[in-house]
């Protein structure tokens, strides 16, 4: 089966005109170097606060601070993370995180496919409008929303849940998400579709049964989006739970940073706990790199 | 079958009566009615609530509130603070969204490439991204301590000062920006690598056969095709800069003074810490209108752009 | 690879449809059972207590930062039992920000669903003026109110009503690093101008002298401020005074023309600082009492130095201080007013100001300052009874605009302190500024 990706940063052909196949060869290799190169520097970027990050999260927190920087722990342990699990129902609280940004994650890609797949396909009075104000609704800022919002989920006694968290996320998630998943259906060709409906196929099957398993990285990729955003949504879970049945793990970073008495911020458990934040998406994401990969293979178009 | 990638002008509804016209129009807003009515219902009231406060003076700390008209808007205008914030916002959009942008298809070029670990590189990717802000703010806020930081213990070993990032207004504004590009860039570029995944593989290898470069491959046909989603991408990214918020909360509390003070946190601090309900919905009106203005000219752009084509 | 387009697959059945309408009602029915789905798997929770008593049920919103709250539960199932009381315990976030912008949105929404409040001076301030506040009077016994110094009930007490009774007391205090003197071999600075030359001697090596706490946005530079210019006999809200010029370039001085405070000061807040004090980098800290305590909860990081306390160093007018309390407050929407009256009785006795002393917090019932259980629980106690006898104390000039004062004159000061505004320039737009925002 050939490639899939095309490297482009790699010489071009593999063309068998012997006189210039060693220049050639020279050139792969170094392109090849670079692009390695190009990696590290990517990863050294990349990961540079994060392994801050988790060197705090393993470093007690009197060796944490001292000068010169200490770049491994002279003593790693695992203090600040059992500090942080005393502070917080780590359980109870993974569990709302998980159900929120999965269900968030889900609803918002349903909807915006169905929304998109019409969007694209069909000229109808009012279309536009809709498309740009949906978009445009996202824009008022979120800060001066928060204490209509707050009302307005009291009145509906959506305080304190993990469904009314759902409802907030989804509607916040929509604007991008329609946008993006339109011009995601824009760019399939309509051919296949129009020749499904030449059979006779009904407009939603053929969204089903042909325009959805084209889509399927498109609408992989977005759940992953929406899924990473809704597991990081820290001010809403902040200010609507009163308790733990619907407090995430964001607001359960707040609660570990704990400092007796005094007003500092145990920047250590802080740490700890934005390590026990993450870790489950990137475990997720790395799993969902083989489905994407996968999943443009089987519904690949050649042939 | 491909032919192409040529859109076929629309005879999408080829056999067309009129109640099948009738059926697919009903379709439509059926399909459209889950996300408008869902983000309806939750937006109206706040988006109503804000826009009608803004002509108002109300504050918990004023007694009962009264209709100003625009006396909001125009105070806005003399106001140094809210000035000097709308022109920080200006610079960071801009600058973030540029940054951002070409940051983002360099990773997604990179990510496209064949190479081992590729998946594990592209986990890495999103690391930034999945970090939730407050933890990144109070991380950087180490990170960039003169005394203890690793940015300054890194650059002590080499040259012989230490730059007083977060001291200094124009330092601060670089690492807001810089740590705005780092984190949502990989948002962007996991979005513009599944648009490279839809690129056809048989114009790669038309391309490849002719014996093209790997830079004309990328100026013909990635760049191109790409643009619509582009500029997509554009339209987004400017328009969330103007109402970045969490960062700001978390790194600076808008200091030092007021040099990394955006438009979102200087609503908040007026409508949380002032209590200027009244006159914190008019800037959030305004950063509103703003972002509106902005997204229309992108809009029109690409529209012209596209019939130009 | 082909796609495969089978047609008869196309075909919507009716069977099809049928079975996509029963996962959709599953879903929906699932979707209503989630919250006792949840509630079944998450067990325990660690974070709140609440202890089950009868069918009235009362929360109380406090802020503490004690890990775990055994003290405070203990507190909470004292008066439950009492009274068969269900009380919920409801955790203010741990930020001083989250903290406010917190009970702002349920205050300012009208919300009944919190009963008893633990508020700063701020918040207190802004939330009676705002009207979210109940009075207390008639619903607390006034003995509460006479047990405690009358200077501190100054603000507590709006529009003639007291809206909060203060529970906790704390005054800044002049910490130092003894080792880091003794090694110097100097004594303690009584008067500014020996406060520098001991900050010069102490300043080499990465070590600095002392330290201010100058970020804006907190509150903290507001509170830093209020201590120089009070000891000048000014303060923030009269900034055009000969008093504040002098506090302001005093402070000034300190980081810039003698340089025994880090360049830094301007970014500087309590967390920074104190790691920098406990790392040995900084001598002098003149900052809230709780520090001492948090460094005996925290034995690992303290054995390596001493902290000891003085008075503090005599400004040009005074050798004065600021205090500060935190108390309990009535939320105005709580239906239980009444039952929220008996609790802060409680709350508020000298056996459970002896309690709470032990989550650290300095009790500001008079009797209970000098009481030895809690100078045993709470080594700032004697100290703040030191300090009661012989330093001048001074309240921040708080009042109901007061978030918007503090604001505005920090972001003034900070760009003063940071070297972008000159003093005249600072003097002139912070009284501006100060004046405005007390305007409303």
């Amino acid at each position: 089966m050939s490639t899939t990706q095309i490297d482009t940063h790699a010489a071009v052909s593999t063309s068998e005109h012997a006189p210039d196949a060693r220049s050639r060869s020279a050139r792969k290799t170094l392109l090849k170097v670079l692009l390695y190169v190009v990696i590290i520097i990517f990863l050294l970027v990349t990961l540079l606060p994060i392994y801050w990050i988790v060197l705090s999260a393993f470093t007690p927190i009197d060796e944490l601070f001292t000068t010169p920087l200490n770049y491994f722990p002279a003593h790693p342990s695992l203090v600040n993370f059992q500090t942080a699990a005393q502070a917080v129902p780590l359980v109870q609280q993974f569990i709302n995180s998980s159900v929120l940004s999965i269900l968030s994650a889900f609803f918002s890609v349903v909807v915006c496919v169905l929304a998109a797949y019409a969007f694209a396909r069909i000229r109808f009075p009012g279309s536009n409008v809709l498309f740009l104000g949906l978009l445009l609704s996202g824009y008022l800022p979120t800060i001066a929303m928060i204490i209509p919002l707050f009302q307005l989920f009291e009145n509906l006694s959506l305080l304190d849940s993990i469904q009314g968290l759902v409802i907030l996320l989804v509607s916040f998630l929509l604007p991008t998400s329609v946008w993006i998943m339109t011009s995601f259906v824009r760019q399939i060709p309509m051919e296949l579709e129009e020749a499904a409906q030449i059979d006779g196929a009904h407009f939603l099957a053929t969204l089903w049964y042909i325009v959805v398993p084209i889509l399927r990285p498109s609408i992989a990729t977005l759940f992953i989006i929406n899924l990473v955003t809704s597991w990081q949504e820290f001010f809403f879970p902040l200010i609507f739970s009163r308790s733990d049945s619907s407090a995430t793990l964001t607001v359960g970073i707040t609660q570990a940073a704990v400092n007796p008495i005094y007003q500092t911020v145990a920047w250590g458990n802080e740490a700890a706990m934005g390590l026990v934040v993450i870790v489950p998406i990137f475990l997720l994401t790395l799993i969902f790199q083989k489905q994407i990969v996968e999943g443009l293979m089987a519904g690949s178009l050649k042939g | 079958m491909y032919v192409g990638t040529a859109k076929v002008p629309t005879a999408k509804v080829a056999v067309g009566t009129r109640r099948r016209r009738t059926r697919q129009l009903l379709l439509a807003y059926v399909l459209v009615a889950p996300a408008v009515i869902w983000r309806l219902a939750v937006a109206i009231y706040p988006f109503l609530t804000t826009i009608y406060q803004s002509f108002t003076n109300s504050s918990p700390l004023s007694g009962t509130p009264a209709f100003i008209g625009l006396a909001n808007f125009t105070r806005m205008f003399q106001d140094r603070m809210v000035m000097q914030s709308l022109s920080f916002t200006l610079i960071f959009t801009a600058s973030s969204t540029a940054i951002q942008l070409v940051y983002a298809i360099g990773i997604a070029l990179l990510l496209n490439s064949a190479f081992r670990g590729r998946g594990l590189v592209r986990a890495v990717n999103l690391l930034p991204w999945a970090m939730p802000a407050i933890v990144i703010a109070t991380a950087s806020q180490w990170m960039f301590n003169s005394q203890y930081g690793m940015i300054d213990d890194l650059i002590a070993r080499v040259l012989p000062f230490r730059p007083l990032w977060l001291g200094d207004p124009t330092l601060a504004r670089i690492v807001v920006i810089l740590l705005d590009v780092w984190k949502n860039a990989p948002w962007a570029s996991i979005i513009i690598l599944a648009g490279l995944q839809n690129i056809p593989r048989d114009l790669y290898e038309a391309a490849k056969v002719d014996g093209a470069s790997a830079w004309r491959i990328f100026y013909s046909i990635i760049l191109p095709m790409l643009a619509p989603l582009i500029f997509t991408l554009l339209i987004f990214i400017s328009t969330y800069r103007v109402i970045t918020f969490d960062l700001v909360y978390g790194l600076t509390q808008g200091g030092p003074g007021n040099a990394t003070t955006l438009l979102s946190y200087q609503i908040y601090q007026l409508a949380f810490t002032g209590l200027y309900y009244g006159y914190g919905s008019a800037v959030a009106v305004f950063a509103f209108l703003m972002v509106v203005a902005l997204s229309l000219i992108f809009f029109l752009f690409m529209r012209r752009s596209e019939r130009a084509l | 690879m082909a796609q495969t387009t089978d047609t008869s697959s196309t075909i919507i059945t009716r069977r099809k449809v049928l079975q996509h309408a029963g996962r959709g009602a599953a879903g929906i029915a699932a979707w209503a059972a989630l919250p006792e789905l949840l509630a079944a798997c998450g067990g325990s929770s660690g974070g709140s207590g609440s202890a089950s008593g009868g069918s009235q049920s009362l929360t109380v919103a406090y802020w503490t930062n004690v890990t775990p709250p055994q003290y405070l539960t203990q507190l909470f199932d004292g008066f439950s039992k009492k009274n068969n009381v269900k009380v919920n315990y409801f955790q203010l976030p741990q930020v001083f920000g989250d903290d406010v912008q917190k009970l702002t949105t349920y205050l300012s929404s009208g919300y009944s669903g919190l009963d008893v409040l633990w508020l700063d001076d701020f918040m207190t301030a802004t939330f009676s003026n705002a009207g979210w506040l109940a009075p207390l009077d008639g619903v607390v016994a006034a003995e509460n109110f006479s047990a405690v110094a009358p200077a501190q009930l100054k603000l507590s007490t709006y529009n003639g009503h007291h809206y909060r009774l203060p529970a906790n007391s704390g005054s800044v205090v002049f910490f130092y690093r003894k080792d880091l003197f003794d090694k110097e071999g100097i004594s303690v600075p009584t008067t500014w101008d020996e406060l520098v030359q001991a900050g010069t001697k102490l300043t080499k090596n990465g070590v600095y002298g002392i330290s201010l706490a100058g970020k804006s946005g907190n509150t903290q530079l507001f509170n830093e401020m209020c201590y120089w210019m009070g000891q000048a006999g000014a303060d923030p809200l009269h900034m055009n005074t000969a008093g504040s010029r002098q506090a302001m370039q005093f402070v000034y001085d300190l980081i810039h023309k003698y340089k025994i405070a880090p360049p830094d000061a301007v970014t500087a807040d309590y967390t920074s600082i104190q790691t920098a004090f406990e790392n040995g980098k900084i001598a002098m800290w003149i900052t809230w009492d709780g520090l001492y305590a948090s460094t005996a909860i925290f034995p690992s990081v303290a054995k390596n130095y001493k902290l000891a306390v003085a008075h503090p160093p005599k400004g040009p007018a005074n050798n004065g201080t600021i205090i500060a309390n935190w108390g309990w407050a009535i939320n105005k929407y709580s239906k239980n007013q009444d039952l929220s009256g008996k609790f802060i009785d409680y709350a508020a006795s000298l056996d459970s100001e002896i309690v709470l002393a032990k989550t650290g917090s300095t009790p500001a019932r008079t009797a209970a300052l000098s009481n030895p259980d809690v100078q045993k629980a709470l080594i700032q106690a004697q100290y703040d009874a030191d300090y009661v006898q012989n330093v001048e104390l001074h309240f921040r000039p708080i009042t109901a605009h007061a978030q918007r004062v503090s604001d505005a004159f920090e972001q003034i000061v900070n760009k003063y302190l940071n070297n972008q505004l000159d003093l005249e320039s600072a003097i002139s737009q912070g009284q501006q500024a100060v004046d405005q925002a007390q305007q409303g």
